[in-house]
């Protein structure tokens, strides 16, 4: 109960911070497993150039094989017809 | 595209990605970061994960083969699942972000095996990449996302079918459990890993209910968004549906 506790203080605390260090990294380090150094740590906006360009990378995969996949299909233009 | 630039694509990706697994020094953060899990824990998850990994490498060779379009369906998917897990959604209530996993929709689009196959890539590149994971726990994250994620969602996708609910109801379940399913198993590995004195189920527990406050409403906009997509490509690509296991689609 004081790890969720104290793990719902500090998600209070950080706003918008991931439940991946609020959660994940608070309990393993509580334990005595802190997690390593990211990678990114201290780099500046180098985050958030590998952001975009994975966005750009799967954003560039999601268009290219939805249309080998889907917009190729006979089935095209069924949008708006009912699944059941 | 013509045969110089289709040729070079693949080779500016292999540079790519030579020079950023050459360039990265380490990774960390998102699912079980890296350093978490001893190292006993985490070689076990890689041993247990492995044999799915493989069986979803075999099954996509076969089915390549019966089906033009499997691996432009596993492309699709491939990147969804990439881009839906590492997308951090903000939880007002808990004024915290969580991700959805995408393995639910996965399942019940390609299978489960391959789901394992697609998570483990996807998991592979955050790792390297995007500080999301990490290296040492890649087993884990593998076999809470890919594995019992892709399980339950596909179980459970076939059981709503089977009892009568529609297409709809069971992608919505799918997407739902799965993601609730993934959190559960990484609540488990965590606990088992770091509990003392053997009090590893009131660790799990606790975990448990530190994730519940963001992943209830998160598993319920995973449900929407695994309903939502499959009905739109079951209205695009009926014939999906018959590209199960051991279907055959031309």
């Amino acid at each position: 109960m004081m790890t969720l506790v104290s793990t719902m203080v500090m998600a209070a605390q950080e706003k918008w911070a991931g439940i991946d260090e609020t959660i994940v990294g608070k309990i393993a380090t509580e334990a005595g497993r802190p997690p390593a150094p990211g990678m990114f740590d201290g780099m500046g906006d180098l985050p958030l150039l590998m952001f975009l360009l994975a966005g750009l990378a799967g954003g560039f995969a999601l268009g290219y094989f939805y249309r080998g996949f889907l917009a190729d299909s006979p089935h095209a233009n069924k949008g708006d017809g009912d699944v059941v | 595209m013509t045969d110089m630039k289709k040729k070079q694509v693949p080779m500016m990706a292999a540079l790519f990605i030579a020079f950023m697994v050459a360039w990265a020094p380490k990774a960390a953060a998102m699912h079980i970061t890296e350093g978490i899990l001893p190292a006993s824990w985490a070689g076990i998850w890689f041993l247990v994960v492995a044999p799915f990994v493989f069986m979803g490498l075999r099954e996509l060779r076969i089915r390549s083969a019966r089906s033009i379009h499997f691996k432009p369906l596993i492309g699709l998917t491939g990147a969804a699942v990439f881009v839906i897990s590492c997308m951090p959604i903000p939880v007002p209530v808990v004024g915290a972000t969580a991700h959805p996993c995408g393995v639910g929709l996965a399942a019940i689009l390609v299978g489960p095996t391959i789901t394992a196959l697609i998570a483990s890539v996807a998991l592979t590149l955050q790792a390297l990449f995007l500080a999301h994971g990490g290296l040492s726990t890649l087993g884990a994250n593998t076999l809470s996302m890919g594995v019992i994620g892709g399980f339950s969602g596909y179980a459970v996708f076939h059981l709503g079918k089977r009892l009568g609910a529609g297409t709809w109801a069971s992608a919505f379940a799918a997407g739902l459990i799965a993601n609730w399913a993934t959190y559960s198993g990484t609540a488990l590995f965590m606990a088992l890993a770091l509990a003392r004195n053997g009090e590893w189920f009131s660790m799990f527990l606790a975990i448990m209910a530190a994730f519940a406050p963001t992943q209830i409403p998160l598993g319920v906009l995973e449900g929407f968004i695994t309903a939502g997509a499959y009905s739109f490509i079951m209205r695009r690509r009926p014939e999906v549906a018959d590209m199960d296991r051991m279907g055959v689609a031309t």
